[in-house]
Formats: structure tokens, C-alpha cells, sequence
């Protein structure tokens, strides 16, 4: 009987609960889950514009392991992602410890940091275009004038020169983000803690290694999921900078994907983006198994 | 005493680098887009003043900037209100009432936004085309307030959760209706995280490029993003004194829009990541 | 307004099992009362206003407004806290703090929808009874512990309730304030004459301000009474050790029956119990007991008055470990024959230390069974 009661009344706050909860999970449902779902499904089809749609099962993805401009897209989005990660997390934490220290104009200087955050990243690729440019760029006449080369280099002709323009650019663009993000864990270890070790005569770099690192761990975890997430996905950047040239070198996986629909290939642009998805939620799946962070969220 | 000195000179010394490695790019922007011709550094010839970069760009209507600038302002304001709404009601149903799996919920969500966006973009575009919607203000405004979503749930729920419940307890006792707690006890107690919310929600959406590109085509419903990427010269050469200086147009609002509301920002966004 | 619970009962459901915060509590609070649920944390009193405010539903038994059942839990009946017009006063206090002191007293009068003037009046009219009327501008955030505390009980009163609610209110008060606060407490009671139920943990609060009090503990009634029935007679060994400040002595002793006379054996001291407290044993015969005595019922008697009445009394001998002055008495830890004992006294001759003959008053010992 009692039971009975607890059910009807659960069941009527579920049903309150629910209701205020539907819009978000249409929304994600209707744009997110169906396209996602939709993309999986388009991949096992040759479904190319105008002509007859075709289910062909695995064939695209078939095809994909074979395509060697596939694996110059694996390539290259794994070797940013290993590049540029762990510059912004580096200079992030430079930014973090210092911002977090005593300093005139604080607020102004966290402006500052927040600024390259803020704008579209198409728009600053291509104030970075122009920075690059071989004959009147910033990048080239500051190398020459500060004496680091003699002659100008071709940033985003070569393809070293590419990769490096897309890592420098990114890492302005994102270090600030990791900043803030681990200003935020740094400011969460209690100040009592530096005091003990500066009594117990702990010098600056033994803080850093044994308190504030060991403490910062989780919030460095969640900067570094988001980080390397937005890495594999790089999208604007490459589009306006390098188009994915030199010769493809510079094609990310989502350059490659776009590609194809933009080609009118369904299918297969739809197959290239499944094994992206699944890359990005493997490595989700491992920070969050790393990290077991989330365990307290209410 | 010597540790405190180097530590302060180290300081300063990061400060400066810090702002000149973020703000370098936007002056030589800003340069540019003043100047008469854009390869000032390597000419002969001095950097010469002049607002004829600003002129074109505004006055030119073969060029779309003031229609791009519309939209972007337009759409990202629509998104960003529903999807503030949205998250708010859902914020409140995890954090007050009584739902199985909340923590599931939130995750669920989270990793919801780690999807790439190239993985949605030919299901909308083909479901955009079939309801006739490309290249219009609803076939971005939609996307977005998904796209957005997660990232407000997640700043509001940890806003929503520091509200204490007896607030929630006086409304009741107080004659309140489910909905009246919200309207007039949540919300207004949670303005400052709504409005944080609502700011980032608008950056993120002012920012968004490949949906733009791939669901409008034109100046009728492209964004600023996608414009400025887009930009070409009516002849050969590419016209970086216009696109310096449509950047520097739309860079303006958005720099001061963070400075003066810097604090909020970055509660929002710490809000959103590290309360996991 | 008359308020009855029946078999009240309150069962929290979670993954790792269930919990009875409230099991079976029948209680009746009369019109107008002071009535104070005193008990442990943990022991459901908060649950019990809640359940009676409508906060929280029964899982099982009745409350009762005159003769109008609010709750029922076999029925399915369920009255909102709005439909049950009651006030409550919170422990953190919950004022709005998006609103001004005015606004927050006028928010129950503007849910309702009563008129403009009339909200003004009303308001006006609890400002000036709590002495608040020039912070009706201040935002809570602006207000200091106490100032918050009576914006707190206005908001409360400002629409005539049925029942007025508080939750521990005084517990966020420094301990000067606290005992102000307590008095102003009664007195606007008394002038508002409406019933009040008043939670606490803090048996000071609850024997200064109830009319009566039920003593809870575990989710059930432990005894309910008037405060001295309270003190004087407690019902079980937890009421005793929960009343009084400082606490009763409680110890075991030894009984011995010699004919129609009881001993109990203290300290090596065979001591012969009175009449009632020998019946009282009689018929708790062959279970176990405890004893109890409060601290000022221990007496250390003057050597003059010694001399003279050792006939008829029994003195122990007990070592003086520690003296606590406490202003107009003095707090004696002591042992007697390793048990230890606190007494209180007004004499001042005594020193740590010293070995003094105490004697207990064997009218004011009292028995418990243990259970």
C-alpha cells in the first residue's frame, strides 16, 4: 500500500522532472544524436548527388583504410594534436601561474589573455594569413629583424612552414582557454598549504612539483580532454589558412570530410566522419578513465 | 629576500611577454586596416594613415559586410536566448527535482559536445535542404542552440546547485508554484550565471564556422566568420586592407564586450570545466 | 489551531537502503501553544516540521489542522504548504536576496495577490512590531545576524498563519543575542497567540521557551511534558542525561534486600533507600537498573550540621579531582571509590584535592530500567 503511494507520487515528479527537461533533450536529439546517427547510417551507402543511393555496407570503409590521402589526414591531425597539445598546456600553465600571482592591472592583463579566445577563429587565421605572408608579413619581417634568419621563409608554402603556421596559430588561439581553465584549479588550492611548505622550506620549483602540480592534476585532465578534442576536430584554421595545401600535407580529418560532402560524396565523407567520431570518443573515454574526475558533480 | 626579487622579475617579465604574444596579432590587424597599402613593413615607403579601408567595407554593397554583421548578431542572439531557457529549465529539473540519473544525464550531455561537428554537418545540411531552410537564419539558429547546450547545462547546473534549497522551501511556504520558484526566486537569484551563460553562449555561436559554411550560401543568412574567411577581391589581388579591416569592425565589439565583462566570462567558462 | 499527529511516519528511500527518519510519533499540540520538539541531530525533528508544513509527504499516518485532515498518507490526501497557511522560519533564515528587507516580508502578500495598500499596511505593521521598519530598503546581504533573524520571522507573520514553524532559529546567533532573541521569542508569541512549534536541539532554548516538550530521539517520542515534568520526572535514562545543564549523574550500583528494606551499595556504602524509591525497586526486581542524580542534589553538608544528623544520614567519601567555578556555583568533579560523580555547590571552603564527605538526597534519586 505504501509502496503504492511512493510509486503514483514518484511518478508524478518524474513526470514534473521530465517536462522541464524535454526541450533540451529534443534539441540534442533532433541536431546532435539524429545527425550523428544519420552520418553512421549515409556511411553505408554510396550516396553521392545525383546519383542512385546504394547500400554497400562496409565498402566505404573499405575503401577509407586504402585511401592513402585518408591516412595523410590520420597523419597529419595526430601529429598537431601531438604538437600542439602539450605546447598549450605548457604555456597555459605559464599563463595560469602567472595570473594567479599578485600583480598590478590583474584584470587587465586576464582581458588580455581572454582576448584571442574571444574572437572567431576565422578572423584571426586571416590576420594570421596576412602575419605569414612571404613578402610583407609580420612573422617574416620580425625573423629577419631580430636576426633568426636571413632569408624570408615560406610559412605557408612549405610544408614545414605550414604545419608550424597552423601550430603557432593554434596555440595563440587556445592557450588562453587553458589558462583561465587552471587559473581556476590553481586558485582552488588553499593558500595554507604554500605557507606549510614555505615553512617546512620547500623552494619555489619543489612547491610547484609537490604541491600545486599533484593538486592542479584534475583540472589539467578536463583542460587537456577539451584540448585534445577541439584539436582532432580543427576545422577553421586549416580552411583559412592553408586550404590543406601544400599538396594535401595540412588536410585534418575534418578538411578531408569536408571535402567530400562539399564534392556532393555523401557516403563517404559520411564514413570519414564516423571514424573521427569514434577516435574522439575513445580518447573522451580514456581522460575520463584517467582522470576519474566527475565523481561529485551535485 | 633575493628569491622574491627574481620571483617578481620573472613576473613582470612573463606579464609583458604574455600580453605582446596576445595582442601582437590585433595591433598589426588594426595596423593594416589603417594603413594605405598592406605591405607597409616591407615598402619603401612610410606607413600612411587612412580610413578608406573602413569606408569600402561599409559602403561597398557588392561586399555583404554590414549583412554578414546583421546575421551574426541576429542569429547568435536568437541561439544564445533559447538556449540560455532551455538549459535553465533543465538546470533546474537536475539540480531540484527528483530525476533517476542525474549524474548520467550530465555526462551523457558532456559528451554530447565532444562530438566533432563534421559528423552532424552533411545529416543538417541534407535535412535543411529538404525542409527548404539553407541559407536561412533558422537553419543555423536550430544547430546552435544544440551545439551550444551542453556548455550552458553545465555552467547553470553548478550555478543553480550552489542556490541554497530553503530558498526553494520559503517559496514553497510562501505560496509559490513550481514555476513561480523559478521565475521569481531562481532566476533573479541566479542572474549574474545567467547572464555569464547567456555571454558565452553568444561567443560560442558568434564564433561557429563550419555549420555556417556549409548551411548558407549567401549574404542573406551568412555569418561573419564565414564572411571575412570568404572574402575575395573583386579582382586578383585579395584586398587585406578590407579584410583587416571588416576584422578590426567586428574585433572591436567583441574586445571590449570581454573586457568589460572579463569577470563573468571567466566564471562562466571555469564554472563549465572544472566543476567535473 | 489544534494540530494532531497519528502514527506519523516518514521513510527516506535511497540506492543503499531505507531509513525511518520518523516512525510512528503521535502527538497533540493544543491551540495556542508553545510546543518545542527537542532532540539529538538526527533524531527527525526537523522532518516532523517539515512533514507538518508540507514540505515533505508522509509515508504513512495523519496530521490533523482543528478537524481537517492536511495529510493522510492511506488516503492519499495532501495539503500544500499554501493550502495549510503555516509560516516557517528557517534555520539559514532563506531570505530572497535578490530582494529588499520590504519585499521579502511583502513576498508571501504579493503570491497571493492581495492589494497594494494593504500589502503596505501589512507590512508596515510587522515592521514596526519587530522593529525592523528602517531597513526596509537594505538588501539581506546588508543585515547582520540578528537583523536577518526578525526580517526572517516578519516574512513569517506578515499573512496570520495557522501554525507558525521554527526551524532551530536561533542556532546562527552568537550566544548574547541567542538568549534576547529567546525572550522577544515568547513575548511576541504570547502577543500573537498563534501556535507555535519550535525545533531545537538545545535543551536551554527548549526549557525557556515551551509550554510543553516532546523529547525525541530516533524518530520516535522519548516523553512529552511540561519542562519541569520534564526535569523532574524524566521518563528514561536518555531524557535524563539529555535535560539539564550540567547533565544527571548516572551510575550502577549494587541492590540488596534484607526483609522488607532496600540498600543500594555506593562506594562500599550500604545506603538505605526511602520508601517510594524501595517500592520502585520492588517492582523492578531482577532486571537491571541505573540511577540517577542530578549534580545539585549531591550536597556536601556543613561539619556543624553533621555532627548533628549522622544519625540519620549516610555520607560517602569522595575526592575532590577537579573544581570548575562557575560564578555564583562552583562545578566539583569527584570520585567516589573510582566512580566518578559532578556535584554543584554554592560553598567555597573546598579544595582540589581534598576528601569530603557528600551526601545524595534520596528523594530527588531516580530509577531507570534499562532496556
Amino acid at each position: 500500500m505504501l509502496k503504492d503511494i511512493n510509486k503514483i507520487r514518484n511518478y508524478r515528479e518524474l513526470r514534473e522532472a521530465y517536462s522541464f527537461l524535454l526541450p533540451l533533450i529534443v534539441f540534442i536529439l533532433a541536431f546532435i544524436l539524429l545527425p550523428v546517427a544519420g552520418a553512421i547510417f549515409t556511411s553505408l551507402f554510396k550516396d553521392i548527388s545525383f546519383l542512385e543511393k546504394k547500400f554497400i555496407f562496409f565498402e566505404n570503409y573499405k575503401y577509407l583504410f586504402k585511401d592513402p590521402g585518408f591516412w595523410q589526414a590520420f597523419r597529419f591531425t595526430m601529429l598537431f594534436l601531438i604538437v600542439s597539445v602539450p605546447l598549450e598546456m605548457i604555456f597555459g600553465l605559464l599563463f595560469a601561474v602567472i595570473l594567479n600571482q599578485s600583480i598590478p592591472f590583474r584584470g587587465c592583463l586576464r582581458a588580455c589573455v581572454l582576448i584571442p579566445w574571444a574572437i572567431p577563429a576565422a578572423i584571426s587565421a586571416r590576420t594570421w594569413e596576412l602575419i605569414y605572408n612571404y613578402h610583407y608579413g609580420l612573422a617574416n619581417f620580425l625573423f629577419m629583424k631580430l636576426g633568426l634568419t636571413n632569408a624570408p621563409i615560406n610559412w605557408l608554402g612549405s610544408n614545414l612552414g605550414a604545419f608550424s603556421s597552423l601550430v603557432i596559430s593554434d596555440v595563440w588561439k587556445t592557450t588562453p582557454f587553458v589558462a583561465i581553465i587552471l587559473l581556476a584549479g590553481l586558485q582552488a588550492i588553499p593558500v595554507e598549504l604554500h605557507a606549510q611548505a614555505r615553512v617546512d622550506r620547500a623552494n619555489f620549483l619543489q612547491r610547484f612539483y609537490k604541491i600545486t602540480l599533484p593538486l592542479l592534476k584534475p583540472v589539467l585532465i578536463v583542460a587537456l580532454l577539451f584540448r585534445t578534442i577541439d584539436a582532432l576536430r580543427i576545422f577553421d584554421l586549416v580552411y583559412v589558412l592553408t586550404m590543406g595545401g601544400p599538396g594535401g600535407v595540412t588536410t585534418s580529418f575534418s578538411m578531408y570530410g569536408y571535402r567530400y560532402f562539399l564534392a556532393g560524396d555523401f557516403g563517404y565523407g559520411s564514413s570519414v566522419s564516423v571514424v573521427l567520431f569514434i577516435i574522439a570518443l575513445g580518447l573522451s573515454i580514456f581522460y575520463v578513465r584517467i582522470g576519474k574526475w566527475g565523481k561529485e558533480v551535485i | 629576500m633575493k628569491e622574491e626579487k627574481v620571483k617578481f622579475i620573472i613576473i613582470i617579465a612573463g606579464s609583458i611577454f604574455m600580453v605582446i604574444f596576445c595582442i601582437l596579432p590585433f595591433i598589426f590587424m588594426a595596423l593594416v586596416s589603417f594603413s594605405s597599402r598592406p605591405d607597409f613593413l616591407s615598402a619603401r615607403t612610410l606607413f600612411s594613415f587612412t580610413l578608406k579601408n573602413y569606408y569600402s567595407v561599409l559602403t561597398t554593397p557588392s561586399l555583404h559586410f554590414i549583412d554578414y554583421l546583421r546575421n551574426s548578431l541576429v542569429i547568435s542572439g536568437i541561439s544564445a536566448g533559447f538556449c540560455v531557457l532551455i538549459a535553465a529549465l533543465a538546470a533546474y529539473s537536475i539540480t531540484r527535482l527528483s530525476l533517476p540519473h542525474k549524474t548520467f544525464i550530465l555526462f551523457f550531455v558532456l559528451a554530447v559536445s565532444m562530438f566533432p561537428q563534421i559528423s552532424l554537418v552533411s545529416y543538417l545540411f541534407k535535412f535543411m535542404a529538404g525542409v527548404g531552410w539553407i541559407n536561412t537564419y533558422r537553419a543555423l539558429v536550430f544547430p546552435y542552440i544544440a551545439w551550444i547546450l551542453p556548455l550552458s547545462l553545465w555552467i547553470l547546473v553548478s550555478y543553480f546547485a550552489q542556490i541554497p534549497r530553503d530558498l526553494d522551501r520559503a517559496g514553497l511556504i510562501d505560496g509559490c508554484s513550481r514555476w513561480q520558484i523559478l521565475r521569481k526566486i531562481i532566476f533573479p537569484v541566479a542572474a549574474p550565471g545567467i547572464f555569464s551563460t547567456a555571454l558565452l553562449a553568444f561567443i560560442f555561436a558568434f564564433n561557429e564556422f563550419m555549420f555556417a559554411l556549409m548551411l548558407t550560401s549567401d549574404h542573406h543568412a551568412r555569418t561573419v566568420p564565414v564572411g571575412i574567411a570568404l572574402f575575395q577581391g573583386l579582382h586578383g589581388e585579395l584586398p587585406w586592407g578590407d579584410i583587416m579591416a571588416a576584422s578590426t569592425i567586428t574585433t572591436i565589439p567583441v574586445v571590449i564586450l570581454t573586457i568589460m565583462f572579463q569577470r563573468h566570462i571567466i566564471q562562466g567558462l571555469t564554472r563549465g570545466a572544472v566543476k567535473g | 489551531m489544534k494540530l494532531k499527529l497519528v502514527s506519523l511516519t516518514k521513510k527516506f528511500t535511497s540506492l543503499r537502503g531505507s531509513v525511518r527518519a520518523v516512525d510512528g510519533i503521535d502527538l497533540e499540540i493544543q491551540d495556542n501553544e508553545f510546543f518545542v520538539l527537542l532532540g539529538p541531530s538526527g533524531c527527525g525533528k526537523s522532518t516532523v516540521l517539515n512533514l507538518i508544513a508540507g514540505l515533505e509527504k508522509p509515508t504513512g499516518g495523519e496530521i490533523w489542522f482543528d478537524d481537517r485532515v492536511v495529510a493522510c498518507a492511506k488516503k492519499k490526501i495532501f495539503f500544500t504548504p499554501k493550502e495549510r497557511n503555516v509560516a516557517f522560519v528557517f534555520q539559514s533564515y532563506a531570505l530572497y536576496p535578490h530582494l529588499s528587507v520590504f519585499e521579502n516580508i511583502a513576498f508571501p502578500l504579493r503570491i497571493i495577490g492581495e492589494d497594494v495598500t494593504k500589502i503596505k499596511e501589512s507590512v508596515k505593521r510587522v515592521g514596526a512590531m519587530l522593529e525592523i521598519s528602517n531597513l526596509f530598503s537594505a538588501r539581506p546581504c546588508e543585515l547582520s545576524g540578528g537583523q536577518r533573524q526578525r526580517v526572517a520571522i516578519a516574512r513569517a507573520i506578515v499573512r496570520y498563519p495557522n501554525v507558525f514553524l521554527l526551524d532551530e532559529p536561533l542556532s546562527n546567533l552568537d550566544a548574547q543575542l541567542r538568549v534576547s532573541t529567546r525572550d522577544e521569542l515568547k513575548r511576541l508569541q504570547q502577543r500573537l497567540g498563534v501556535t507555535t512549534i519550535y525545533v531545537t536541539h538545545d535543551q536551554v532554548e527548549a526549557m525557556t521557551l515551551g509550554d510543553r516538550i516532546a523529547l525525541l530521539k530516533d524518530g520516535r517520542v522519548e516523553q512529552i511534558g511540561t519542562p519541569d515534568q520534564l526535569y523532574e520526572c524524566p521518563a528514561s535514562e536518555f531524557a535524563a542525561k539529555f535535560i539539564g545543564s550540567p547533565p544527571m549523574n548516572i551510575f550502577e550500583a549494587e541492590v540488596s534486600e534484607e526483609g522488607e528494606e532496600f540498600y543500594i551499595i555506593i562506594g562500599g556504602e550500604k545506603i538505605k533507600m526511602p520508601d517510594d524509591k524501595a517500592e520502585e525497586l520492588k517492582r523492578l526486581k531482577g532486571r537491571s537498573c541505573a540511577f540517577g542524580i542530578r549534580p545539585e542534589d549531591i550536597h556536601i553538608p556543613a561539619p556543624i550540621l553533621r555532627a548533628w544528623k549522622s544519625k540519620r544520614s549516610q555520607y560517602l567519601k569522595a575526592k575532590i579531582d577537579l573544581i570548575e567555578p562557575m560564578g555564583r556555583e562552583r562545578f566539583f568533579h569527584i570520585t567516589i571509590n573510582e566512580h566518578r560523580f559532578s556535584l554543584l555547590t554554592t560553598d567555597v571552603r573546598f579544595k582540589q584535592g581534598e576528601v569530603v564527605d557528600v551526601e545524595f538526597d534520596l528523594k530527588k534519586l531516580h530509577i531507570f530500567e534499562k532496556k
